[in-house]
C-alpha cells in the first residue's frame, strides 16, 4: 500500500558508542523475559529469544537486568552474575548475536528495595524507607555490603566484557538501588553515601570508577535513566536532566531514557491509552542538555516514527522492547521497504507485561513465537507436505490467522465470513473507548491474506450445503462465540435495558443516562466498557465480584483505566459484589461476603460483562458427516486474542 | 559539454540553536552536510556527462570547511571541484553570493549550470536565478526532469497544476528538485578541491560580502517552537496532571455539547462558519 | 532614454538579441536604439564593452530613498481562470496596510491576456489604488525573460518603494531575476511584513528549518522586495472602495525572440491541495468510507480546501499517503479543520493540535475527536456531506460578499 514509499535517511545509519559501532539506530530494550532458570542461569530459550531479534536486524540488544550481588535479586528467574559457571553458561551467546551484525550489551542491576518476588527474603536499600506505594521494608545497607555491591558491579561488568558482550548498561531507572541512593526521600544516610546531592551521588561515582578500572575507558558503559517518575516523590524531569548531566561528567557513554514507576508500570510500559512516542519528549529534553548519545523510547512501534525521532533530532538511538517482541523482523522489513508488513505492537500488555508481572515467561498476543522461538520462530514455517484445499468458516481473528499460516505453507485456503467485513469480534472490540489501535491485529493478518492469495468471501452464511458443494479437503470452523447474559432474577419484568458488552459497543445510542456495569468477565470487556457511557454523560455504577476492575488485565492498563474513570464525577465503584436482582427501575447488588444488599435506583441500563458462549452448531453438524473438521478460536472456547492466535498458528502448522 | 554544479554546505538544520546570551546562531558542534538538493544536482550533472561526454565541475562558496562537500562531489565522480573562499565573502546575502559565484563560473565557460532548488538553511531558492541573470542566460526552476541534446536542453518544470515542458538553447541554468534522481553513493576520489579567492576571479569587492548585500538581518530570535511531532507536557505540572494530559495527547479535552439535527441543519452549521463562507467558490 | 555609446560599441549584436521588444537595431555594425524600449536593462548587462546606459534609476544603493513611492504587488494569474490567484489579493490586502502606514498608494501590476471588469472590481474591493496593466496574448504563459524584463522596466520607470511577489513557483522564479537585474535585495517566503520607525519594510521570515525567526531590512536599496506564500496573510476588504486608476502600459513583444520555448504541458492527474498550507483542511477517517471520500473531494473543490486522511483511511486505500494527517503523516495547522468519520485516535489528533478551529462530524458519540472539537456534530457523514455539497452550490460564488 501507500506508506511504503519512505526513504530512511537516519534509521539505518551506523552509530558509535565508546569503541563500538552499531549498524543501525534500533535498540531492543532491556526487560526480563523469565526464561532463565530459577537459580539464575541463562537457558537456550533465553538465548534464542534474543537471537531472534538479532536475526530480525536490530542494531543493538540490551539484554535483561542481571543481578550483581546476592543482597539483591529482583525475582527468581533473574540471572545472577556472581554464580559459579555463569560465564560458561553464556559462552557462545555474544558470538551468535554478532553473526547477525548485531551488538549486545548486558544490563546490570541491583533491585534495592524494589524486589519483585513476594514474599521477599530480604531487600536492601540505602535507608530503611519503603519506596512509594511498595510494600517492602528493606534493610539499611552497611558500608561493607555497599562496597561489596560496588565490586559486584565492577566484577560483573568485567565478566560480561570477557564473555564477549560489547558493553554494559547500568540500571538507574524507575526502580533499583542506583536510583534509591540519589533520591533524598529514599536516602537518609549520614555517612559518605548520604547527605546533599553530591553526597548521594557518591555511590554511583564509586561504582562507575570501579567499573572503569576493570573495563577501561573505551568500553561502553551506559545508564538506563529514569527521566520522570510521574509520582510525587520520585525523579522529576528536572532531576532526571540533572542526573543525566552528572552521568556525562562521570564518563558514562550514553543515556537510555526510561520513566514511570515499578509498582504499576503504567508510565513505564505505556499501555494503549497513551500516544505513540509518548516518552520521546523526555529524551529530547536530555539531548538538549548533554553531549553524549541519548536513546529515546516510549510506545515507538513504527520504523517511520523511529526515523522521525532521529530526523527531528530528539535522540541518537531509538529503543523499543515490545515492538521487537511483537515483530522481531521490524528492522529487516523496514530496510527492505516493506513497511506495511511490519506488525505493530498495540500496547495491550496482555501477553508481555501481564505474564512478566507474575514472573512467568513472556508472551505476545500477536506473536505466538515469543518464548517459542525454536518451534515457531523465523524460518521455522515449512511448506506443507501435501497442499490441501482448506475451507475456513469464519473470518474473525481465529479464522484469518489460520488462513494466513496455512496459506504461507502453500495450502489453498478460502475464507468465508458472514458479515460484510473480516475481523469478527475485533470489529466490535475496536469501538472500546481508547482501544481503536487493536485493529492492527486484523490489519496485519488481512494484509497477509492478500499477499498470499487467500480468497475471502464475505456476506456468505455457510451451511452444510455450501460445504458439500465446495467439498474441501479440510474444514476449519472458526464461527466464534456469541455474547451471553445469564438469567437474572426479575429480568422478565424489568424496564431496565439489559445488554451485553458487544451490544453496548454497537448500539451506543441505546445506552441510557443511569447505567450499572456488572463485570463478571474480569478482563478488558468489563473494564473497558465503563468509559463509554461515562463519556456520553451518563452516571455509571460499576460492580464486580472480583477484587478490582480488570482483575485479569495487566496492572499498567488498569492503573490508567482507574485514573481515567475516577476523573468523572458520576462514577461509582464497588468490588466484591454480585448481582442479585433487577426490579422495574432498579438493580440490586449483593456483597459476596457480608451478603448485604445495595439497591441502585433509577437505573435505565445494565451492561453485563460476562464470558461468551461458543457457537458450535455448524462444527457439530460437520463433524457428523465429514472427516478432517477442526475448530479454532472462540469456537473452541471463548478466550482472548493471544490464545486465539496461538490456537490457529498451531493448527495451521500441523495440517 | 561542460557542466558546472553549484553546491553548498549547510548545517543540519534540526540541530541549530540560538545562544541565549549572544543571540547568535550556534554553529559549533552542529554537524554540517551537503545540501540534499545539491546532491541531486551533482547526480544530474554526472548523468548528463555520461550521456554527452564532457566534464563536470563542482563549485561552492564558503569557509574552508566547505571543502568537505566539494570532496564529496569529487568522490561522486565530478572532474574538478572549486572552493571559492575569501574573507571578503563573509556576510553575503543572496545577491552578493550570486555575484561571487557568477564571477567564478564565467571563466569556466559552462554549457549548463545546475543547482539544487534551495538550500535547507536559507530556503530562498534565489541564488540560481541571480547567477543566471548575472551571466545573461536563461533559467529553469523547479526542474523535475532534464535532458540535453546537442546544443539545447529540454526540461520538465513542476508547477502546482502539472508539468511545463520547456526547451531552449544552451547555455542555460537549471535548479533541480529532489525527485529528479537518486544520487549515487560516493566512492573514493584521488583528487582534491582547488581554492580560489576573490582576486583570482577579478571580482569587484564592492559587490561582495556585507558591502555587496542590500539586505541586512536586523534581528533574530528563536522561534520558540522547535518542530516536534511528539506529545510533550510541562514538567512543572503535578504528576497526575502530566499523566492526564499525556493520555489526551497533550491536549486538555473540551466539554462536549453535541450539535444534533437534520442533515440540512447540520450542513448549515458548517456553512455558517466564517472561514467556510470566505472560501465558497462556484 | 536608452543611450548607446557609438564609439565604444563593437557591433556584436548581443544587446539586440537580448531585447524582446526589438528596441535596438544593428545598422552598419553599430547598435542603434529605436522605439519600444521598456527599460528592463537586459541590454546594459549583456554589453561586453559597457557601451549602454539607461537613464533611469541606476543599480545599487540609492541616494534619495524618498523619491521611491508606492507599494506594488505583482499579480499572479491562475492559468485556468486567467484571473488573479487568491494570494495576489492577500498581498494587496497586506500591501494596503503597509501603504496606509507610509501614506502611499497601492499598485497592482498585472501582466495578462486581459483584465476584465470583475477583476477590476475585486482589486478595488481590497483597496487597490492603481492597476498597471500590460495586456498581450503572449502573456498568457509565464516566461522568465518576458516577465522579468517587463517588471524590471516598470520598476525602473516608476520607482516603487516596495514590491511584493507571490511565493509560488513562478513568483519565486521571477523575483530573484528581477532583484539581480536591479541589484536590490529580496527576502523570500516572508511570514510577516511591518513598517518600522524609520519607514523601512521589515521582512520577517523563519530560517534554519523554522527554528530561527529573522527580521530583515534593506536600508539603502530601493525597491524593497519580498515574496510571500499563499495563506500567510488574509484577504481584507477595504472599508471604502476607491476609484481604480488603470494605467495601461503598451509594450511591443517579439515572441520569436524569446529564448525559452514552451513545447507542452502535462497536467497532474489529481492535484492535491497542500494540506500543510491550506486554510481549510477536510479530513476523512475510517468512518467516512470510500463513498465519503468521493464526497469530501467534491466539497473540498467548492471550499477551496485541502483533503486529508487518517492513517486507517490510507491503509484502506481510500487516499494516498501524501495526504495522511497525523503523527506518521503530516502535521497541519489550518484555520479550520473539518473531519468526517474520524474517531480522533491520539495518533491522528497529534497532527492537528495547531488547528485553530475544529468541526467534527461523526455518528459515534464516543469518538474521541469530540473532546477536541469546537463544534461537535453528531450525525451521518455521508448525508451531511451530500447536503453540504448541494447547499454550497446553491449559495454560489461568494468570494467577496461582506459577511
Amino acid at each position: 500500500m501507500n506508506s511504503s514509499q519512505r526513504e530512511f535517511k537516519y534509521l539505518f545509519s551506523p552509530f558509535k558508542i565508546g569503541n563500538v559501532e552499531i549498524k543501525n539506530r534500533m535498540v531492543f530494550q532491556s526487560h526480563v523475559p523469565y526464561f532463565a532458570t530459577q537459580d539464575g542461569y541463562p537457558t537456550e530459550a533465553t538465548k534464542r529469544y534474543y537471537l531472534e531479534r538479532a536475526k530480525g536486524g536490530v542494531g543493538l540488544i540490551v539484554i535483561e537486568s542481571m543481578m550483581v550481588h546476592p543482597s539483591g535479586i529482583y525475582a527468581p528467574g533473574c540471572m545472577c552474575l556472581w554464580k559459579e559457571g555463569i560465564a560458561e553458561a553464556f559462552k557462545d551467546f555474544p558470538e551468535r548475536v554478532h553473526q547477525y551484525g548485531t551488538k549486545v550489551f548486558g544490563q546490570l542491576s541491583h533491585p534495592g528495595a524494589n524486589v519483585f518476588a513476594k514474599p521477599h527474603q530480604m531487600a536492601s536499600a540505602p535507608s530503611q524507607v519503603p519506596d512509594d506505594e511498595a510494600r517492602v521494608i528493606p534493610k539499611e545497607l552497611d558500608i561493607e555490603t555497599i562496597e561489596e555491591i560496588i565490586q559486584g558491579f565492577a566484577q560483573s561488568a568485567l565478566l560480561l566484557k570477557q564473555t564477549g558482550f560489547d558493553g554494559v548498561e547500568l540500571k538507574f531507572a524507575h526502580d533499583g538501588l542506583l536510583r534509591a541512593f540519589v533520591l533524598p526521600n529514599l536516602n537518609r544516610r549520614t555517612d559518605k553515601y548520604g547527605g546533599d546531592y553530591e553526597g548521594r551521588l557518591t555511590f554511583f561515582k564509586e561504582l562507575v570508577q570501579a567499573i572503569r578500572e576493570k573495563v577501561g575507558p573505551d568500553y561502553p558503559v551506559g545508564v538506563r535513566l529514569c527521566l520522570d517518575q510521574f509520582s510525587e516523590k520520585g525523579v522529576t524531569q528536572e532531576y532526571g536532566i540533572k542526573l543525566a548531566k552528572s552521568c556525562e561528567r562521570l564518563g558514562i557513554n550514553y543515556i537510555n531514557g526510561d520513566s514511570g514507576g515499578c509498582v504499576d508500570c503504567s508510565m513505564q510500559i505505556y499501555p494503549m491509552y497513551l500516544p505513540l512516542g509518548v516518552g520521546v519528549y523526555l529524551a529530547s529534553a536530555v539531548k538538549k542538555a548533554v553531549n553524549i548519545p541519548v536513546f529515546a523510547c516510549g510506545r515507538v512501534n513504527d520504523p517511520v516514527l523511529m526515523e522521525m525521532i532521529l530526523e527531528e533530532g530528539h535522540a541518537d538511538m531509538v529503543g523499543s522492547a515490545r515492538q521487537f517482541i511483537c515483530d522481531p523482523e521490524t528492522a529487516n522489513k523496514a530496510m527492505a521497504g516493506e513497511l506495511d508488513d511490519v506488525r505493530h505492537c498495540i500496547a495491550c500488555n496482555d501477553g508481555c507485561l501481564f505474564q512478566c508481572m507474575q514472573g512467568k515467561p513472556i508472551r505476545c498476543v500477536q506473536n505466538p513465537a515469543t518464548g517459542r522461538e525454536q518451534e515457531l520462530g523465523i524460518g521455522t514455517l515449512q511448506p506443507a507436505e501435501e497442499p490441501k484445499n482448506i475451507m475456513v468458516i469464519g473470518g474473525g481473528i481465529a479464522g484469518m490467522k489460520f488462513a494466513e499460516i496455512a496459506a504461507k505453507r502453500k495450502h489453498k485456503v478460502t475464507v468465508y465470513e458472514k458479515e460484510e467485513i473480516l475481523g469478527g469480534q475485533l470489529n466490535i472490540a475496536e469501538k472500546m473507548p481508547y482501544r481503536a489501535e487493536i485493529t492492527e491485529v486484523s490489519r496485519y493478518i488481512r494484509l497477509q491474506l492478500d499477499k498470499y492469495g487467500v480468497e475471502c468471501h464475505t456476506n456468505v452464511n455457510v451451511d452444510l450445503g455450501l460445504v458439500e458443494k465446495e467439498n474441501p479437503d479440510v474444514v476449519v470452523v472458526a464461527t466464534g462465540s456469541k455474547a451471553y447474559v445469564p438469567e437474572i432474577k426479575g429480568d422478565k419484568n424489568t424496564r431496565v435495558k439489559i445488554m451485553d458488552v458487544r451490544y453496548a459497543l454497537t448500539h451506543p445510542g441505546e445506552i441510557g443516562d443511569n447505567v450499572v456495569v456488572f463485570d463478571k468477565h474480569g478482563h478488558i470487556q468489563g473494564a473497558g466498557i465503563v468509559e463509554l457511557p461515562l463519556s456520553m454523560g451518563a452516571k455509571v455504577h460499576y460492580f464486580t465480584p472480583y477484587e478490582k476492575i480488570g482483575a485479569d488485565v495487566d496492572p499498567a492498563t488498569t492503573e490508567l483505566i482507574r485514573k481515567r474513570l475516577f476523573d468523572y464525577e458520576d462514577f461509582e465503584y464497588q468490588i466484591h459484589y454480585t448481582i442479585e436482582e433487577v426490579k422495574e427501575n432498579a438493580v440490586i447488588m449483593k456483597h459476596c461476603y457480608s451478603q448485604k444488599q445495595v439497591v441502585v435506583e433509577n437505573v435505565d441500563t445494565l451492561i453485563y460483562a460476562h464470558y461468551s458462549v461458543s457457537d458450535t452448531a455448524l462444527y457439530k453438524e460437520l463433524k457428523k458427516s465429514r472427516k478432517q473438521v477442526y475448530s479454532v478460536g472462540d469456537c473452541n472456547a471463548p478466550r482472548l486474542i493471544e490464545q486465539t492466535i496461538y490456537d490457529s498458528e498451531i493448527l495451521a502448522r500441523e495440517l | 559539454m561542460n557542466v558546472v554544479v553549484c553546491i553548498k554546505q549547510v548545517p543540519n538544520t534540526k540541530e541549530v540553536r540560538i545562544d541565549p546570551e549572544t543571540k547568535n546562531i550556534v554553529r559549533e558542534g552542529v554537524p554540517s552536510i551537503l545540501n540534499p538538493y545539491d546532491a541531486n544536482a551533482i547526480e544530474a550533472a554526472l548523468r548528463i556527462k555520461e550521456e554527452n561526454g564532457g566534464s563536470v565541475i563542482a563549485i561552492s562558496m564558503g569557509p574552508q570547511q566547505a571543502a568537505e562537500v566539494l570532496q564529496e562531489a569529487l568522490n561522486m565522480g565530478v572532474d574538478r571541484a572549486i572552493l571559492l573562499s575569501d574573507r571578503l565573502f563573509a556576510g553575503s546575502d543572496t545577491l552578493a553570493t550570486g555575484y561571487a559565484l557568477s564571477g567564478a563560473i564565467k571563466g569556466l565557460k559552462p554549457d549548463l549550470i545546475l543547482c539544487g532548488s534551495e538550500a535547507i538553511d536559507g530556503c530562498t531558492g534565489q541564488v540560481g536565478p541571480i547567477i543566471a541573470e548575472n551571466l545573461g542566460i536563461p533559467q529553469f526552476t523547479y526542474v523535475h526532469e532534464i535532458s540535453v541534446q546537442g546544443n539545447s536542453a529540454k526540461v520538465s518544470r513542476e508547477v502546482k497544476e502539472g508539468y511545463e515542458l520547456l526547451s531552449c538553447k544552451l547555455p542555460v541554468l537549471a535548479c533541480v528538485l529532489k525527485g529528479i534522481n537518486i544520487p549515487r553513493k560516493p566512492g573514493i576520489s584521488e583528487k582534491y578541491p582547488e581554492v580560489l579567492s576573490a582576486k583570482d576571479c577579478n571580482m569587484d569587492a564592492q559587490r561582495l560580502g556585507i558591502k555587496g548585500s542590500p539586505t541586512r538581518v536586523a534581528h533574530i530570535s528563536s522561534s520558540g517552537k522547535s518542530i516536534s511531532s511528539f506529545v510533550s507536557v510541562d514538567g512543572s505540572l503535578s504528576p497526575g496532571e502530566r499523566i492526564k494530559l499525556l493520555m489526551n495527547g497533550g491536549i486538555v479535552p473540551k466539554k462536549i455539547n453535541f450539535t444534533k439535527g437534520t442533515a440540512r441543519d447540520l450542513a448549515e452549521v458548517i456553512l455558517s462558519d466564517s472561514t467556510v463562507k470566505g472560501h465558497l467558490h462556484s | 532614454m536608452l543611450q548607446i555609446d557609438k564609439e565604444k560599441c563593437i557591433g556584436c549584436g548581443l544587446c539586440a538579441k537580448s531585447c524582446f521588444s526589438n528596441a535596438i537595431k544593428i545598422e552598419e555594425k553599430k547598435a542603434i536604439p529605436v522605439e519600444g524600449c521598456i527599460y528592463c536593462g537586459s541590454c546594459v548587462g549583456v554589453c561586453p564593452v559597457k557601451a549602454i546606459k539607461l537613464e533611469t534609476s541606476d543599480n545599487g544603493p540609492v541616494e534619495d530613498l524618498s523619491s521611491y513611492k508606492g507599494v506594488w504587488v505583482i499579480i499572479e494569474n491562475d492559468p485556468v481562470t486567467k484571473m488573479p490567484k487568491k494570494v495576489s489579493y492577500e498581498l494587496l490586502s497586506e500591501g494596503r496596510k503597509l501603504a496606509d502606514k507610509l501614506g502611499e498608494d497601492v499598485y497592482a501590476v498585472d501582466l495578462c491576456v486581459g483584465a476584465d471588469g470583475q477583476t477590476m472590481e475585486e482589486l478595488q474591493s481590497v483597496g487597490c489604488d492603481h492597476l498597471i496593466l500590460v495586456e498581450d496574448a503572449v502573456l498568457e504563459q509565464y516566461n522568465t525573460e518576458l516577465f522579468s524584463g517587463i517588471v524590471t522596466g516598470l520598476i525602473r520607470q516608476r520607482k516603487p518603494s516596495i514590491v511584493l511577489f507571490a511565493g509560488t513557483q513562478n513568483g519565486r522564479d521571477l523575483a530573484p531575476r528581477v532583484s539581480a537585474k536591479l541589484q536590490v535585495g529580496l527576502t523570500a517566503d516572508c511570514t510577516g511584513l511591518e513598517i518600522n520607525e524609520a519607514g523601512e519594510l521589515v521582512q520577517v521570515r523563519p530560517t534554519y528549518g523554522g527554528n530561527v525567526i529573522a527580521s530583515i531590512v534593506t536600508p539603502n536599496h530601493r525597491p524593497q522586495m519580498a515574496s510571500v506564500r499563499g495563506n500567510v496573510f488574509s484577504v481584507v476588504h477595504a472599508a471604502e472602495k476607491k476609484e481604480l486608476d488603470v494605467i495601461k502600459s503598451e509594450i511591443l513583444i517579439d515572441k520569436s525572440s524569446l529564448k525559452v520555448k514552451r513545447v507542452g504541458f502535462k497536467p497532474k492527474k489529481v492535484i492535491y491541495k497542500d494540506v500543510e498550507e491550506a486554510d481549510i483542511v477536510i479530513v476523512g477517517g475510517y468512518g467516512a468510507g470510500k463513498k465519503g471520500f468521493e464526497l469530501i473531494h467534491e466539497l473540498a473543490i467548492k471550499l477551496s480546501a485541502a483533503v486529508g486522511a487518517t492513517r486507517k483511511a490510507v491503509d484502506e486505500g481510500w487516499a494516498p499517503f501524501e495526504i495522511q494527517v497525523g503523527q506518521t503523516g503530516k502535521v497541519v495547522a489550518p484555520d479550520l479543520y473539518i473531519c468526517f468519520g474520524v474517531s480522533g485516535a491520539l495518533q491522528h489528533t497529534i497532527g492537528i493540535r495547531g488547528a485553530k478551529k475544529i468541526i467534527a462530524v461523526n455518528d459515534d458519540p464516543t469518538a474521541q475527536i469530540f473532546g477536541m472539537a469546537d463544534v461537535a456534530i453528531l450525525g451521518d457523514s455521508t448525508e451531511i456531506l451530500q447536503t453540504l455539497i448541494k447547499l454550497a452550490d446553491e449559495k454560489g460564488r461568494e468570494v467577496f460578499s461582506v459577511s
